[in-house]
C-alpha cells in the first residue's frame, strides 16, 4: 500500500477534570491555563503542516482526555482552528467528546456553531457506587439535558459511552443502565466492557467480572438496545440504522486519518506515525514514532482489524483499499477462522460470528 | 625403568563416604610435596569441574602424581587417585582402584563409619588392596575417636593400633600418613609378560582429541611405538604419554608400575573402553588384563531440548560425555510430544542429575527430563519375558501376566535414636527390613530390601530428614520381585501425551495422576473448548481435571492508536505459541511440560 493523502482528522484534547482509576488514555487529570494556551499555540502549528497531506476531511473527531474540559473559549479556539486550516468535505462528520459534569450550553452552542454535528457524551454508569468502583468523579444527571441542548442546536447525532463488566455490577444494574440510556434517545451508543489496565490505578485493585457475568451483559446489551432499534455493529458500539461513528468505521477499514495533539497517531496507508504521549515532549517538537509495515502486512492487518466489524470484509471493499485479494493473501487462515466457526464467508465477503466477536482476538491473531 | 625404580613407586587412591575429606586431605598431600605452589592453590584443587568446586563433591576420579621424599631419606613416586564417595559413582572408585596397590580409608572424626565407609572398604578389601585406616578431621570439636574406634573394629575388623589420626583441614598427621604409604603399600609388581597397560578412564579433550588414563602393568609404553587395544583389536601410534601433575605433563616413556595417559592417533571416542587392555603391537601380550564389570545403568529417563533446534548439539555431547562417563547410556528416541531426544540410563539419580547439569552447563541448553523409570520384567501372557524400561514400550496391559521390579539391598548406618522413623519409611517404601546390628552403643546397621524405583524417587532424601542428616545409605542390585506395577497416562482432551506417561506402582498411581493433572490444568492456557486433563491407567480414568474455560477472548476498545499496540502483543503470543506442542487440539506451552516434569511427587 501506498501513502495517500489524509482523509480525516484526529485531534487529542489530553486535559481531563481530575483522572479516572481505569484510565490509560494519555490525558492529565489537572493543567493551567497557560498549558492549554501553549497546547493549543502548538497545536495550530502542527495542524498547518499535517493539512498541507489532507484531502477535504471526510471526517474531524476530538477526542482525548476530555474535550470539554476545555474552557469555552478554548474549545472555540480549537474548533476554529479546524475551520481555518483544513478543508472539510460538504458533508463531514465532525464529532466531539464530552463528559456531562464540564458540558454547558454555551459550549454546546458554539461547537454547533462552528459545524461540530456529533456530540459523545462518556457517562459510563449511572450508578454512584460502580462509579466510585471506576474512580468515575462527578455526576452524569445533565446528560439528558445536553442531548436535548444539542439538537435544539442542529445537533442530532448524540453518542453515550458506558462501561461494564465492573466488579460487583449485577445483570440488572447493567440493564438499568442500558434502559437509562435507551430513554435519553442517543443515535449511538459504546458500551465498552471495563479493562483493567497495567499502570492505572485499578490494576492490581479489583479483578475482573467472570466471563459468564461478561456474557451475560453482552446479550442483555443486544435485547435491549436491540428492541430500540439499535444493531451492534462493532464489538462495542451499537447505532440506529445509519448513525454508525463513519469516523471510526474509517479507521476499522483502513482509512487513513491526521493525528494531532499528543498521543495521537496518523495512519496514511503505508504506516503510522504516533506522537509522543507527553504534552511536554510534544510542545518541544519531539518527533513523532513512524512505523511501517511491508504492503502486504499492512493488508493483513487492515484485513484483521476489519473484522471487528459486524458485517465483516466485503471482498470488493478490501480490494478497492487494498489493492489485495483477500483470498489470496490470507485463504489459509479464512478457511481455518471458517472451520473453527469464528467466520462465515462466501463468494461476497466474510464476516465475524457471534463467538467470532467473542473472540475476536482469535480471529486477529489468524489473519495477521 | 630399573627394577630399582620401580620399588620406589606406590599407586594408592583415597576412599571415603561421601564429605570425609579425600580431596582435601589430596590436596594437603599435594602442597606437602610441593607437586603444587601455594601460590597456585584453591580448596580440592584436584576438583577441576566447575560442577565438582561447585557443588563441592567429587564426581570423577582424579590422578595425580607426587614425589615425596620419606624419613628413610629416599624419594618415592606417589601416583595418587582422588575418588568420589558417592553411591552413585562407585564405579569410579572400582576403577581408580584397579590401578592401584592400596588405599587410604578415611572417617570423619565426627560422623564415623558411614554406609559408603564400608561399602568403598570392601571394594578396596575385595581387590586385595592394602588397606591404610585414617580418621580425618580430628581437629572438629564434635570429633569422637572412641566410637571412631569402635566402629572400625566393628564393622571393617581393622584393630585400633593400625589406625592414623589426620586433620586435612590443618595438617596435622599428614606427614606420619604419607610415610605410612611408603611403608605400607606394596611397590607394583609386574613380569616379563609384554606390554600390558590397563584403561581405566579416559576423556575427550578438545584440542588433542581422545586421552586415555593408564595404569601400566608391564613393558614400557613410548611415543613412535605401535600400540594395540587388545579387546578392540585397533591398532595406532602412541603420540604422547605423560603423568598427571595434576595437569597433563608429557614424559619420555610410562614405565612398568606407572599411572598415566597417553594419546594415541585415535580420533573416535567411542573406539575407546575403559577396561581395555594396551599392549604393544608388534608383539601383543597373550591375555588381555581383567577389565571390568560392564555397570548397567539402573535408573533410565528422557532427555530432550527444550529449543528442538539444539537435537544435533545435544547428540554431539552426549557422546562427549559418554566417553568420560561409561556408566552413562544413551540411545536416540522421539517423542510425539518433544521431539527428538534419548533415552538415557544413569547409575543413580545423583548420577542423572550430574549429567544433565553437564550437559545444560557445559553447552548451555536448556534440557528436560522424563519420568525416571527402573527395567521392569514383563512376563507376557505368551510366556516371554521383556524388559521395559521405558513407558512408551509398556505392553497392553491385556497381553501382560505379571511385572516383576528390581529390588535393592540396602544398608543403612544411623543414630539407634531414628530406627523406628526409618523402619516406617522402609515400609512406607514398601521395603521389607531384613537384620538389624548394632555397630556400636549408640548406631545401628540396618539391612533392607527395597524396590529400586523407591530409591530412585527419594527414599534418600527421606532418609536424610528423618535421620536429620545422620543417616547414610548404601545399596546394590538384588534381582526382581513381582509388583503391581502399571502404566499411567496422561490424556489432554482425550489424547495421551507420551511424555508424561509413567511407570508406577499401583498404590501410587491415583497420587501422581491427581498431582500431574492439577498442574497442567494450571499450565494450560484457558482454552476455547472444554479440555479435560486426565490420568488413566489401562483405559480407567482415574484422575481428571478441566482446563480452565475461555468464553471471550477481546479487546473492548481498539481505535487509531491501539491497532499498533495490539498487533505487538499479538505478534508476542503468536510467537509464543510456536512454541507450543498441539496434542488433541490443544497447545500445551514449554511450561506446562517444564512444570509436570520438573516436579517432585508431592
Ligand atoms: N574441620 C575439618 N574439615 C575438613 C577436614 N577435611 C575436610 N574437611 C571439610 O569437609 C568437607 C568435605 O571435604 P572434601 O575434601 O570435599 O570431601 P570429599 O571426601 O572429597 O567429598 P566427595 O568427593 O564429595 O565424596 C569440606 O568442607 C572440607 O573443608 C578436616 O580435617 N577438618
Ligand atoms: S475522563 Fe476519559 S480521558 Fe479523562 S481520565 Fe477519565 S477516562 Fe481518562
Ligand atoms: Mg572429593
Amino acid at each position: 500500500m501506498t501513502a495517500g493523502a489524509f482523509q480525516s482528522l484526529y485531534v487529542h484534547v489530553p486535559f481531563c477534570r481530575g483522572k479516572c482509576s481505569y484510565c490509560a488514555f494519555y490525558s492529565l487529570g489537572e493543567s493551567s491555563s497557560d498549558a492549554r494556551r501553549a497546547y493549543l499555540e502548538r497545536l495550530e502549528q502542527e495542524m498547518r503542516q499535517g493539512a498541507k497531506n489532507c484531502a477535504p476531511l471526510q471526517s474531524v473527531f476530538f477526542g482525548g482526555g476530555t474535550p470539554s474540559a476545555l474552557a469555552a473559549a478554548e474549545l472555540n479556539q480549537l474548533a476554529g482552528l479546524v475551520k481555518g486550516c483544513f478543508a472539510l468535505a460538504p458533508d463531514c462528520e465532525w464529532t466531539v467528546e464530552a463528559n456531562p459534569e464540564s458540558m454547558d450550553e454555551e459550549k454546546i452552542a458554539l461547537l454547533a456553531e462552528h459545524g461540530v454535528n456529533r456530540l459523545s457524551f462518556g457517562v459510563q454508569s449511572f450508578s454512584p457506587s460502580l462509579r466510585r468502583t471506576i474512580g468515575r468523579r462527578g455526576s452524569p444527571e445533565s446528560v439528558g439535558e445536553w442531548l436535548s441542548a444539542a439538537r435544539q442546536h442542529g445537533i442530532q447525532r448524540c453518542n453515550l459511552d458506558f462501561i461494564y463488566a465492573i466488579p460487583g455490577q449485577t445483570l440488572s444494574d447493567w440493564e438499568a443502565d442500558l434502559r437509562q440510556a435507551v430513554a435519553l434517545e442517543p443515535t449511538h451508543l459504546s458500551t465498552y466492557a471495563l479493562t483493567i489496565e497495567e499502570g492505572t490505578r485499578l490494576a492490581g485493585q479489583v479483578s475482573p467480572a467472570s466471563d459468564d457475568v461478561f456474557l451475560d451483559m453482552w446479550d442483555a446489551a443486544d435485547a435491549i438496545l436491540g428492541a430500540a432499534g439499535f444493531q451492534r455493529y462493532e464489538i462495542s458500539n451499537f447505532a440506529l440504522a445509519g448513525e454508525e461513528c463513519r469516523h471510526n468505521v474509517g479507521v476499522w477499514q483502513g482509512g487513513t486519518y491526521l493525528g494531532c495533539g499528543p498521543s495521537a497517531v496518523s495512519f496514511d496507508g503505508a504506516g503510522r506515525s504516533a506522537n509522543p504521549s507527553d504534552l511536554t515532549a510534544w510542545l518541544n517538537r519531539a518527533p513523532p514514532v513512524r512505523e511501517t509495515l511491508p504492503a502486504h502486512e499492512q493488508a493483513a492487518e487492515i484485513l484483521a482489524f476489519g473484522m471487528r466489524r459486524t458485517v465483516g470484509w466485503q471482498w470488493q471493499d478490501f480490494q478497492q483499499r487494498t489493492g489485495c485479494d483477500a483470498r489470496q493473501l490470507r485463504g489459509d487462515a479464512l478457511a481455518r477462522l471458517a472451520k473453527r466457526g469464528l467466520l462465515t464467508s462466501d463468494a461476497s465477503g466474510a464476516r465475524p460470528t457471534r463467538q467470532g466477536m467473542l473472540f475476536n482476538d482469535d480471529v486477529i491473531m489468524e489473519l495477521l | 625403568m630399573s627394577e630399582n625404580r620401580q620399588q620406589f613407586i606406590r599407586n594408592f587412591s583415597i576412599i571415603a563416604h561421601i564429605d570425609h575429606g579425600k580431596s582435601t586431605l589430596a590436596d594437603r598431600f599435594l602442597l606437602h610435596t610441593n607437586t603444587i605452589e601455594e601460590r597456585t592453590f584453591r580448596d580440592q584443587v584436584l576438583d577441576a569441574m566447575d560442577l565438582e568446586q561447585e557443588r563441592g563433591i567429587t564426581i570423577k576420579s582424579h590422578p595425580v602424581r607426587m614425589h615425596f621424599q620419606a624419613d628413610d631419606d629416599r624419594e618415592y613416586i606417589f601416583n595418587l587417585i582422588d575418588t568420589p564417595g558417592h553411591v552413585d559413582f562407585s564405579y569410579e572408585v572400582s576403577r581408580s582402584l584397579a590401578a592401584c596397590e592400596g588405599a587410604i580409608l578415611l572417617v570423619d572424626a565426627a560422623q564415623g563409619v558411614q554406609a559408603q565407609t564400608l561399602a568403598n572398604a570392601n571394594l578396596a578389601i575385595r581387590q586385595g588392596l592394602t588397606i591404610i585406616p585414617v580418621i580425618n578431621k580430628i581437629d572438629l570439636p564434635a570429633a569422637n575417636l572412641d566410637m571412631c574406634y569402635e566402629q572400625i573394629e566393628e564393622l571393617l575388623a581393622i584393630p585400633r593400633e593400625e589406625v592414623l589420626l589426620a586433620s586435612a583441614k590443618t595438617g596435622a598427621g599428614v606427614k606420619e600418613l604419607l610415610n605410612a604409604v611408603a611403608e605400607r603399600v606394596p611397590p607394583p609388581a609386574s613380569t616379563d609378560e609384554g606390554v600390558q597397560a590397563l584403561v581405566f578412564d579416559s576423556v575427550y579433550d578438545v584440542f588433542r582429541g581422545v586421552v586415555t588414563y593408564l595404569r601400566v602393568v608391564n613393558g614400557t609404553i613410548k611415543p613412535g611405538q605401535r600400540v594395540r587395544l587388545f579387546n578392540a583389536d585397533l591398532a595406532s601410534e602412541v603420540k604422547e604419554v605423560g603423568f598427571f601433575s595434576p595437569e597433563m605433563k608429557p614424559a619420555d616413556e610410562l614405565q612398568p608400575g606407572e599411572v598415566g595417559y597417553l594419546i594415541t592417533t585415535i580420533k573416535d571416542p567411542t573406539e575407546i573402553q575403559v577396561g581395555d587392555t594396551v599392549t604393544s603391537d608388534l608383539k601383543p601380550c597373550q591375555a588381555a588384563l581383567p577389565g571390568f564389570q560392564v555397570v548397567r545403568p539402573m535408573v533410565f529417563s528422557g532427555i530432550y531440548p527444550i529449543d528442538t533446534a539444539d537435537y544435533e548439539a545435544l547428540k554431539f555431547n552426549i557422546s562427549k560425555l559418554q566417553l568420560n562417563d561409561s556408566a552413562f547410556f544413551a540411545q536416540p528416541e522421539s517423542s510425539v510430544a518433544l521431539g527428538a531426544g534419548f533415552r538415557c540410563g544413569f547409575l543413580g539419580l545423583l548420577h542423572m542429575e550430574i549429567v544433565q547439569e553437564r550437559l545444560s552447563r557445559e553447552y548451555n541448553m536448556d534440557l528436560l527430563l522424563t519420568y525416571p523409570s527402573v527395567i521392569y520384567h514383563v512376563y507376557l501372557r505368551d510366556g516371554t519375558m521383556k524388559e521395559v524400561d521405558n513407558p512408551l514400550y509398556m505392553p497392553d496391559p491385556s497381553h501382560i501376566a505379571r511385572v516383576e521390579e528390581p529390588m535393592i539391598k540396602a544398608q543403612i548406618i544411623s543414630p539407634t535414636t531414628h530406627m523406628g522413623a526409618i523402619m516406617n519409611l522402609i515400609m512406607e517404601k514398601r521395603g521389607l527390613c531384613l537384620k538389624t546390628e548394632n555397630v556400636d552403643h549408640l548406631h545401628v546397621m540396618i539391612t533392607a530390601r527395597l524396590p529400586l524405583h523407591e530409591i530412585v524417587l527419594d527414599f534418600y532424601d527421606k532418609l536424610k530428614t528423618v535421620t536429620r542428616g545422620y543417616g547414610s545409605m548404601d545399596y546394590e542390585p538384588d534381582g526382581y520381585e513381582p509388583s503391581e506395577t502399571v502404566k499411567l497416562e496422561i490424556l489432554v482432551n482425550g489424547e495421551p501425551v507420551d511424555a508424561f506417561a509413567s511407570i508406577v506402582h499401583t498404590d501410587r498411581a491415583v497420587q501422581r495422576a491427581r498431582m500431574i493433572c492439577e498442574r497442567l490444568k494450571d499450565a494450560i492456557p484457558p482454552q476455547m473448548f472444554k479440555i479435560a486433563v486426565q490420568g488413566a491407567v489401562g483405559g480407567r480414568i482415574i484422575a481428571r481435571e478441566d482446563v480452565r474455560q475461555l468464553r471471550k477472548n477481546v479487546l473492548a476498545k481498539c481505535y487509531g492508536g491501539d491497532i499498533t499496540r495490539k498487533r505487538k502483543l499479538l505478534d508476542k503470543q503468536r510467537e509464543g505459541k510456536k512454541r507450543m506442542k498441539e496434542i488433541g487440539n490443544v497447545n500445551i506451552p514449554q511450561e506446562a511440560f517444564v512444570a509436570v516434569l520438573r516436579a517432585s511427587d508431592e
